[in-house]
């Protein structure tokens, strides 16, 4: 076995290979197809402060190499999560990261707050970037400011690894990723989906009902892998890298370019032992080059 | 019962009409009546990118049978396959239809016919009977398999077939017959589930229907199948794909 750890924040992975909210439900999904406790962590569905019941009508449509979803955050809510879900997936040896989400800077330090209060909770990702909901969400992924400002709020209220997930849709990802830095980010997550809509053409109707949704899957994954890139080198903060991986060469890609961790996303609809397979393989690469995990990443040559 | 993940290879890969086809594929463990998995290209190609639901048309002896349509381009694909080729297999998933002693019949309309010949095959009732709807005598198919599983009363839109009657329509008769079931199972288009909730509730019948929905991941994860019913609105991979008729009722 090969040391494959690494580090975000205060957080020690076990491995890179992490799972991306909203493609591993809250875990226990998982338990048939793939051992939890070999992989790095997982990031659960994102939380808000109540429960939300998400967008009515057609939530996912497959696209070329992809898939467009529009879910529209639906979870249980903070306390249904934390009274219920954590005693569930509080016993896997592995990082557990919740992805969170609200439409105020005050719910989102009121959230941060309460969830920093659960020991077991390893890392907090704060979503900026959800397309599928009307308010917030997107509003806040793109301002610089807004961002920096938000993550500051946030960061004064919990001392877990705070994760910034950061939202493809915006004209320089690094300026929106330098912020999260200067507010107090302990990493960068990226990309969220790329917004993007389908049509119906005999109905001449948009075939999510809610008109547009989220792009993932491999389709995005040369944007992502772009993105990731000029972010490693932007800011000192650990990137998390994701965005179409489905293979042990995708996760590679990702590293090399600078990705101290990745997300698997969209890919464990379709395989959801794919994780423990990557983590594996990953293992499997490194010790048969007899390279370690700090070599590998940022080994772009440029 | 575990479910599992696996790619195995296609057995047997056969048309049962212009649109439809069997396939089958070695793979335990042994599902419920009722249940589904999905099913995508083994072979790591990423377009077409997600698995499709597909229920269970027969399982025996570690053999898995599906009966699919082409409905789109990814079930086209599947129906160009050929034997040996790769699939990937997750499953089996979602809840089963409930077993009864007594009398049951098994309603389905076109596709919807497909989990309906495991269902009654593995039913342990002592009457057993389809009700098993076509557009068209020449757009049916299987019918001699389901002739072998139970008595079958065919019905068609345009009367080539059995007799020409909505499925809904059958039953009533059956029930006004003196023939009534202790309980009905349908799949098949909503409209027809629907139509047959009213009339099993008309002669006091307990009912359950399987639902379809898209469906991203099949096990509860991407939460993309949840549909908005009269009666509730449901997750259909997790808390489905069988609900009882109360699914059809409007909620007060």
């Amino acid at each position: 076995m090969t040391d494959l750890r690494v580090h975000i924040g205060k957080t020690t992975l076990k491995n890179p290979i992490l799972t991306a909210s909203g493609t591993f439900g809250y875990g226990p999904e998982f338990e048939p197809y793939l051992n939890l406790n070999a992989i790095g962590g997982f990031c659960t569905k994102g939380i808000s402060l109540e429960p939300r019941p998400g967008n009515p009508g057609i939530r996912i449509v497959e696209t070329a190499s992809g898939m467009l979803n529009s879910i529209g955050l639906e979870n249980c809510g903070s306390r249904v999560f934390l009274d219920e879900t954590m005693p569930k997936i509080a016993r896997y040896d592995t990082a557990i990261i919740v992805n969170f989400y609200a439409y105020t800077e005050e719910d989102f330090v009121k959230l941060a707050a309460v969830l920093s209060e659960n020991d077991r909770i390893d890392a907090l990702e704060m979503n900026l970037s959800c397309p599928n909901v009307k308010q917030g969400g997107s509003a806040f992924g793109a301002d610089p400011k807004l961002i920096e400002s938000l993550t500051a709020a946030v960061r004064k209220v919990t001392a877990k690894t705070l994760i910034v997930k950061l939202s493809p849709n915006v004209a320089d990802i690094t300026l929106t990723a330098r912020a999260a830095e200067a507010g107090g980010a302990d990493a960068v997550s990226l990309i969220n989906t790329l917004v993007g809509t389908a049509i119906d053409r005999r109905t001449r109707r948009f075939v999510l009902g809610n008109k547009v949704g989220g792009l993932s899957g491999p389709a995005i994954k040369p944007v992502a892998l772009r993105m990731v890139w000029q972010t490693a080198k932007a800011v000192k903060i650990p990137v998390i890298g994701m965005g179409g991986i489905a293979s042990l060469g995708d996760v590679l890609d990702f590293l090399i370019v600078g990705a101290r961790a990745v997300q698997v996303g969209s890919a464990n609809f379709v395989d959801p032992g794919i994780a423990q397979t990557l983590a594996e393989g990953l293992d499997r690469y490194l010790a048969e080059r007899q390279e370690t995990i700090d070599q590998l990443i940022g080994s772009v040559q440029e | 019962m575990q479910q599992r993940s696996i790619v195995t290879k296609i057995a047997d890969l056969m048309a049962v009409a212009n649109d439809c086809f069997l396939m089958a594929v070695p793979f335990e463990p042994e599902p419920l009546p009722g249940q589904f998995v999905m099913i995508s290209f083994g072979d790591g190609r990423t377009d077409p990118f997600l698995p499709r639901p597909i229920s269970i048309f027969d399982w025996d002896d570690g053999m898995l049978t599906l009966l699919i349509r082409v409905v789109g381009r990814g079930t086209l694909l599947m129906a160009r396959q050929a034997v040996g080729m790769p699939v990937r297999v997750t499953g089996p998933l979602g809840n089963s239809f409930p077993d009864e002693s007594g009398s049951v019949c098994f309603i389905g309309g076109g596709i919807g016919i497909a989990p309906l010949y495991y269902a009654a095959k593995r039913s342990t009732a002592q009457d057993k009977r389809f009700i098993l709807g076509f557009r068209s005598a020449e757009q049916s198919y299987l019918t001699d398999d389901y002739l072998k599983i139970a008595t079958a009363h065919f019905v068609s839109d345009d009367g080539s077939l059995g007799d020409k009657l909505f499925p809904h329509q059958k039953l009533d008769a059956l029930a006004k017959s003196g023939e009534k079931p202790d309980l009905v199972i349908t799949c098949g288009p909503e409209k027809m589930m629907a139509a047959v909730h009213e009339v099993a509730k008309k002669h006091g019948i307990r009912d359950h229907h399987s639902l379809e929905s898209r469906m991203g991941c099949g096990i509860g994860a991407c939460l993309g199948c949840r549909v908005q019913m009269p009666g509730a609105s449901v997750l259909v991979c997790k808390e489905g794909p069988i609900f009882d008729g109360s699914i059809f009722e409007e909620k007060k």
